[in-house]
């Protein structure tokens, strides 16, 4: 019986990856969506670049972070055949457990005071 | 599509070649397709000149993400020449199918290689060094018929050999009134003195680099460094005689 995968193994993370799996949040996005969703989402602070973001989406679509779904039948896009991912049970914990290693590292910033409460 | 956009697309396909072609048939059309649209919107908010600094940091982008997607293919199969053996597999079916062609490149890397490696030997049969002769030991010895051999009207030698490993050419290098030189060789490990003949004086010894390594001496013994040979000489002199070490031939 395989053992299910531990989510800390994988963290840290690499920054595209996160970027990744938090612009998907429980959406199903194709690759220009995602990018678009991280850009506006953070309000054009964080951009992905198409290179980054399939060689980011290969990976963990092999670490079961993500899975591909076939693209709907709304999908009328005129170009190539686009494929949509969603993220996975396993990629929201491993997501989970990044951002709580993310936020320790912020309450030790918040301690000596290098971030203020607007950046925050 | 404008030129310049085409420009760019063109640079970013070209780009995407870094990536393994296995992510490149998978993923080349939609990569390409969000490239134009991000392109296309950069020109359209920030300008053209943008939009040509934003194709150029994608390509190069492209170029660190598919090198990073290579190693981590040949990371996750454990062997790096995939792409090796399949070349190598293409060669072997196109050398199949052109069967003349390999023939010829067979017969002609064949008889390369046969006459290189013919003269190769013919040269190493010139000027490889004889089996039992040691080039670091090498040294010449001066012996001068004294006594009975000298009144026998023996003035030099002209060839000796000896034994217990002590070999000396037999064609003498010099003779004259200071005697005859022979060079000899491979002395047995552990032989340090050279005890001359007993009716030759030996007036010194050569080393290989022609520096004299034991002056005139009368002593019954003559140093030559790291031998040792005890040759004996034949009273009479006669040729091929054996003594109990070296055996010379008078003039």
């Amino acid at each position: 019986m395989a053992t299910s995968p531990d989510p800390t193994d994988l963290i840290p993370l690499k920054h595209a990856t996160y970027q990744v799996l938090l612009a998907l949040a429980d959406d199903q996005l194709h690759g220009y969506a995602i990018m678009q969703a991280l850009t506006r989402m953070t309000g054009g602070r964080e951009t992905i670049l198409p290179g980054t973001l399939y060689a980011a989406l290969a990976r963990m679509a092999d670490e079961g972070l993500v899975e591909k779904i076939p693209a709907p039948d709304t999908e009328a896009s005129g170009g190539p055949k686009r494929r949509y991912y969603q993220r996975t049970p396993f990629g929201c914990d491993v997501a989970r457990a990044e951002s709580e290693r993310l936020r320790l590292l912020l309450d030790v910033a918040h301690s000596q005071n290098i971030v203020t409460e607007r950046s925050k | 599509m404008s030129a310049r956009q085409g420009l760019g697309t063109l640079l970013y396909s070209c780009a995407l070649r870094a990536f393994p072609s296995s992510h490149r048939a998978e993923f080349r059309p939609e990569m390409v397709e969000s490239f134009e649209h991000a392109l296309a919107a950069h020109r359209l908010e920030r300008g053209r000149l943008r939009a040509a600094g934003f194709a150029v940091a994608a390509s190069l982008d492209a170029v660190v993400a598919g090198w990073g997607e290579r190693r981590r293919r040949v990371a996750r199969t454990g062997h790096a020449f995939t792409g090796f053996g399949r070349d190598l597999r293409h060669a072997a079916r196109a050398l199949a199918q052109a069967r003349t062609f390999s023939a010829v490149c067979v017969i002609s890397l064949g008889l390369g290689l046969g006459a290189v490696f013919a003269i190769w030997m013919f040269t190493s049969s010139l000027t490889a060094i004889p089996q039992g002769i040691q080039p670091d030991r090498l040294v010449e010895i001066v012996i001068q018929p004294q006594g009975p051999l000298r009144a026998a009207g023996v003035t030099a030698v002209t060839a000796a050999r000896a034994t217990a490993g002590l070999h000396i050419s037999p064609q003498p290098r010099l003779h004259g009134q200071q005697g005859t030189i022979v060079p000899c060789a491979g002395y047995t490990r552990g032989c340090r003195v050279l005890r001359h003949p007993r009716h030759a004086t030996p007036q010194w010894t050569r080393d290989h680099r022609g520096r004299r390594r034991g002056q005139r001496s009368r002593c019954r013994h003559l140093r030559v460094p790291r031998t040792r040979a005890v040759p004996g000489w034949d009273r009479a002199g006669r040729a091929g005689a054996r003594a109990d070490g070296l055996v010379g031939t008078p003039i």
